[in-house]
């Protein structure tokens, strides 16, 4: 690229002018000189009252009709919204929302950061390429809103809204972690609804019609399994199973397919912060850096200090590298993925260029590499676990020095269990990669089977993990509300110890949820 | 720029666009629902319990329908866990750390933590406080004062704030920016030309005053005394000037003589009055259970009244063999009579203070009357005789309530009843389980063309 002869922006006021200008020029240092595949970005100028009401849905392009949304609304309205800078969603045009309120810098810092990074990762991310249908989602959420109101006029507001909860409280639950879902588009989606609907039609049978009587009955001595082996996406096999067994109707199936989709568009988003955060900042600084004065010189002096500012704010992190104020008292940072993800970077960049005899020792494939190589592979192959599990060095955790420690309720004190020394170094880095992992905080549960004998009764199996239990007010306001909605029969939630033995049992029937102590 | 990915990359500005609504749907939506819930919860406390023992002090709790979609969770009590953190500075391998005011804020069992508080066990509630206002809201929500109507504009102690006008004193709040602004510019006008004028004056002046010391150095005298007179007065305008010139760009843009405040008047606002008698039979056969009752639905309509109609008069009667008008609330309620039953008494004495003190022409009248149903047979006459010279015809509405049972063949239940045709206005409950109250109050009091479940 050609020398800039004057910077292309003074003070920070900013015109869409300007933003056009730097997009262009940011997108060009991305693809030509890191290399990287992006989709066009669409950058929208909105004011912060219309930032408020797209930080709701978070990256969701469209928004659906539901009190919960309102709810958050209120609760970000309270809080206020300082300090988000702009909100990306995956879609095709990348779509980046900027608040008005922003300065100059800022403008193009969320530029970069967005527009080039988490643009980057959006199309290249294994997950994202697997989970996600960047050209149709936009699509399917008119489809689906359109389909929900249709809904909330047939059966009713409160209803449609209940059974949207009960949709939202299983979103953990309902994505294929195997098997890859194909994309559909608007009029892809409306055949298949019309084909169900068909099909609901010609196979209806008035005896098998009545909720209260099961299709199977009558083959109680038959052994059926249902499902095969237990399934880990509880929403779609109620999506599958219920209409079949008659324990809800087509359309209700059709809202847990909408929910359905919905959580596999923010499943790829929950594992790839890390990454997702460090690429965006790596662009970001990647950008500026080119740009300053003493490369491109587009931009000005005093622009450079106030991308500094920025940056420093978006990736700084207590602790790091910071030793001075002990007052007595361990301090408890929480980790900043942006810091987190950008020192991840910034490390294998430098083990690529400098590497020391312990990067030598530990990391033999990167050096010499390419930077961008790595980057690009990194991107586009890793999630957040296995990016930690992989690029951690041993001089990032001399950094950071992370401390690993244990709670145990039955103690009335923390144990250090390793810190940032040769010893530690393993342990702590598995604990961190761990700490990232999906399904790390989330309970395992898995539909085990359905009782077809004796009206459908619907079994969820907990497996216990390290020994710990579910939360009890959880369970049961978590099952009453699915049960109530989405299998209105017999349910139950049973918590399955190591050795296979049920050492918890929740019954929801007929509205009432009860804890039984199992036999 | 050959990459052809570039130019499909835009900018697009928002701002005008009509996004905005679109959350509107969603928060109306909450708001509705936060409100069912309540609405909810106090109708199912009311048929839950007595409504007694809402008249104490202090907040009402109730318990609503979960505003949140629940979660499934792990319980971080039943087992070890290992957490890593960043910024260790003195610690090592096997060290302790005990757990109060071990960490700052982010540190363990924080999962949940703030929504345990707010919960109840089971299927999902949270316990909501209400003040008794927010209560009272609730459970009069719908409700109204049947009939009422404009009769006397003439009652004016109730006050409305208006804007009258503007004022140079005021709140900032209240400040209007656009007539400061004018006001402020015609100053600046006024002040800013009057120094011109002076600065031209002086200038003239100086000119003269410098004709004068070149005409003088002309002549080759420069040392003159009129030379050094001219030089002293041209220094003296010029000093002048400059000062003036000063001044130009330092007159305040505000002062406090520009600013305008928008002013507000209270101004009385016409209002209707209404004078609500309550008629309680506290005779012998009246049980204390009875009693209770009555006094309830009293102080519940109490409640109401003084909630929606501030200009409410209240007279309290009771009566058994003979009648009192009672002076406070409180005597109301804590009293009891013995002996047998006139109604007529009661009405007579209810004659005598509507006319003296609330005439028909100004007031709205409103009459409850509650009793077991038992009144003298030889009273009847007198009674229907009241009854449609005087207080029916003055009377909005004549709420009568039958306390303790449901018989229809009670003395006051056939006459009522036949009194009914004639007028309208007048109504009969019956009212037996304190649960009943609020549903007998919903129908007594409902709105015109409200549904009431």
């Amino acid at each position: 690229m050609k020398k800039f002869e004057r910077p292309i922006y003074e003070g920070e006021e900013w015109t869409p002018a300007l933003l056009q200008r730097f997009l262009e020029i940011s997108e060009e240092i991305a693809v030509e000189k890191c290399g990287l595949d992006l989709y066009p970005n669409e950058v929208k100028i909105v004011t912060s009252k219309q930032m408020e009401d797209a930080m709701v849905t978070g990256a969701l392009p469209l928004q659906l009709y539901h009190w919960f949304y309102g709810m958050q609304s209120y609760q970000i309205e309270a809080t206020g919204s300082r300090g988000y800078l702009e909100i990306v969603q995956n879609t095709n045009p990348c779509q980046l929302y900027c608040a008005e309120n922003n300065t100059a810098t800022e403008m193009l810092v969320v530029i970069a950061h967005a527009g080039c990074g988490h643009n980057a990762v959006y199309k290249n991310n294994f997950l994202f390429r697997q989970f996600t249908n960047p050209k149709g989602i936009v699509d399917y959420l008119i489809f689906a809103r359109d389909f929900l109101r249709k809904c909330e006029e047939k059966y009713g507001e409160e209803r449609v809204s209940d059974l949207m909860t009960a949709c939202m409280a299983l979103g953990p639950y309902s994505v294929d972690l195997i098997r890859k879902p194909k994309p559909r588009s608007y009029d892809d989606e409306l055949a298949r609804l019309q084909k169900r609907v068909e099909q609901f039609e010609r196979s209806f049978n008035p005896v098998f019609h009545d909720r209260s009587s099961s299709p199977l009955r009558g083959q109680n001595e038959i052994e059926i399994r249902i499902p095969e082996s237990p399934d880990e996406n509880i929403l779609k096999f109620i999506e599958k199973q219920g209409p079949r067994l008659r324990v809800i109707e087509e359309w209700e199936a059709e809202v847990t397919r909408i929910f359905r989709k919905i959580n596999e568009y923010f499943y790829p988003h929950t594992r790839t912060k890390v990454v997702h955060e460090g690429a965006a900042c790596t662009l970001q600084r990647t950008v500026f850096n080119c740009l300053s004065p003493l490369e491109l010189g587009a931009v000005s002096n005093s622009a450079m200090n106030n991308f500094f500012d920025v940056h420093a704010r978006v990736t700084g992190q207590p602790g790091y590298r910071w030793r001075d104020k002990f007052e007595g008292k361990i301090p408890l940072w929480g980790i900043n993925h942006y810091s987190l993800g950008f020192q991840l970077f910034q490390d294998i960049e430098r083990i690529c260029r400098e590497p020391t005899d312990e990067d030598r020792a530990w990391f033999p494939d990167l050096i010499g590499a390419n930077f961008w190589e790595v980057f690009r592979h990194i991107i586009a192959e890793h999630d957040d676990e296995s990016f930690i599990q992989t690029y951690f060095s041993p001089k990032l955790i001399r950094d950071y020095a992370f401390f690993a420690l244990e709670d145990d309720p039955e103690h009335d004190y923390f144990e250090v269990t390793d810190i940032h020394n040769e010893e530690g170094y393993r342990h702590v880095r598995d604990r961190l990669a761990h700490q990232y992992a999906y399904h790390a905080a989330l309970p395992n549960l898995e539909v085990a089977s359905v009782d077809i004998g004796s009206g459908c009764a619907l079994t969820l199996r907990h497996t216990q993990h390290d020994r710990v239990h579910l939360d009890g007010n959880s369970v049961g306001e978590f099952l009453f509300i699915v049960h109530r909605n989405l299998w209105p029969r017999t349910m139950r939630i049973e918590s399955v110890d190591a050795e296979g033995k049920v050492t918890d049992l929740w019954i929801a029937n007929e509205g009432k949820v009860t804890n039984v102590v199992p036999r | 720029m050959d990459n052809p990915l570039v130019c499909h990359s835009h900018v697009v500005d928002q701002r005008g666009s009509l996004w905005e609504e679109k959350m509107m749907v969603n928060r109306e939506r909450f708001r509705k629902r936060y409100d069912d819930a309540i609405k909810r919860a106090v109708k199912e406390q009311l048929s839950g319990k007595g409504i007694t023992d809402i008249t104490g002090d202090g907040d009402i709790v109730v318990e609503i329908d979960l505003m949140s979609v629940p979660r499934l969770r792990h319980d971080p009590s039943s087992a070890p866990s290992e957490k890593v953190f960043p910024g260790n500075i003195i610690l090592h391998k096997g060290d302790k750390i005990p757990k109060q005011g071990g960490g700052s804020g982010s540190g363990k069992g924080k999962s949940g933590h703030g929504q345990e508080a707010g919960q109840g066990g089971g299927g999902g509630r949270m316990r909501l406080p209400l003040t008794k206002e927010e209560w009272i809201g609730y459970v009069f929500q719908d409700l109204e004062l049947p009939n009422l109507v404009l009769k006397m504009l003439t009652s004016s102690d109730e006050l409305r704030l208006e804007q009258r006008g503007f004022s140079s004193v005021g709140p900032a709040h209240l400040l209007d920016l656009k007539r400061t602004i004018l006001r402020s510019d015609g100053r600046l006008q006024v002040i800013e030309q009057q120094i011109e004028d002076d600065l031209d004056e002086e200038r003239k002046k100086m000119k003269q005053q410098e004709a004068v010391i070149a005409e003088e150095e002309a002549k080759k005298q420069s040392g003159s005394p009129r030379w050094r007179q001219a030089q002293m007065q041209k220094g003296y305008h010029l000093e002048r000037i400059r000062e003036l010139e000063n001044e130009l760009g330092v007159v305040p843009q505000f002062e406090k003589m520009d600013l305008r405040y928008r002013h507000h008047e209270m101004i009385p606002v016409p209002v209707t009055e209404a004078v609500v008698f309550f008629h309680l039979d506290v005779s012998g056969s009246m049980s204390e259970k009875d009693k209770l009752l009555a006094l309830t639905l009293f102080r519940f309509e109490y409640l109401f009244l003084t909630k929606l109609y501030r200009r409410v008069h209240l007279v309290l009667i009771h009566y058994h063999g003979e009648a009192y008008e009672c002076q406070s609330v409180e005597e109301f309620f804590g009293t009891s009579g013995t002996g047998g039953t006139e109604y007529s008494c009661a009405l007579e004495l209810h004659q005598k203070i509507q006319e003296e003190r609330f005439p028909a022409s100004q007031y709205n009248i409103y009459v409850t009357h509650a009793s077991d149903g038992d009144n003298f047979t030889e009273d009847r006459e007198k009674t229907i005789k009241f009854m449609n010279e005087v207080v029916l015809p003055r009377t909005q509405y004549y709420v009568y309530v039958q306390i303790g049972n449901e018989r229809k063949d009670t003395e006051f239940w056939r006459t009522f009843s036949k009194l009914q045709k004639p007028y309208p206005q007048l109504t009969i409950a019956a009212l037996t389980e304190p649960r009943e109250i609020i549903p007998v109050f919903r129908k007594l009091f409902k709105k015109k063309g409200v549904k009431v479940k």
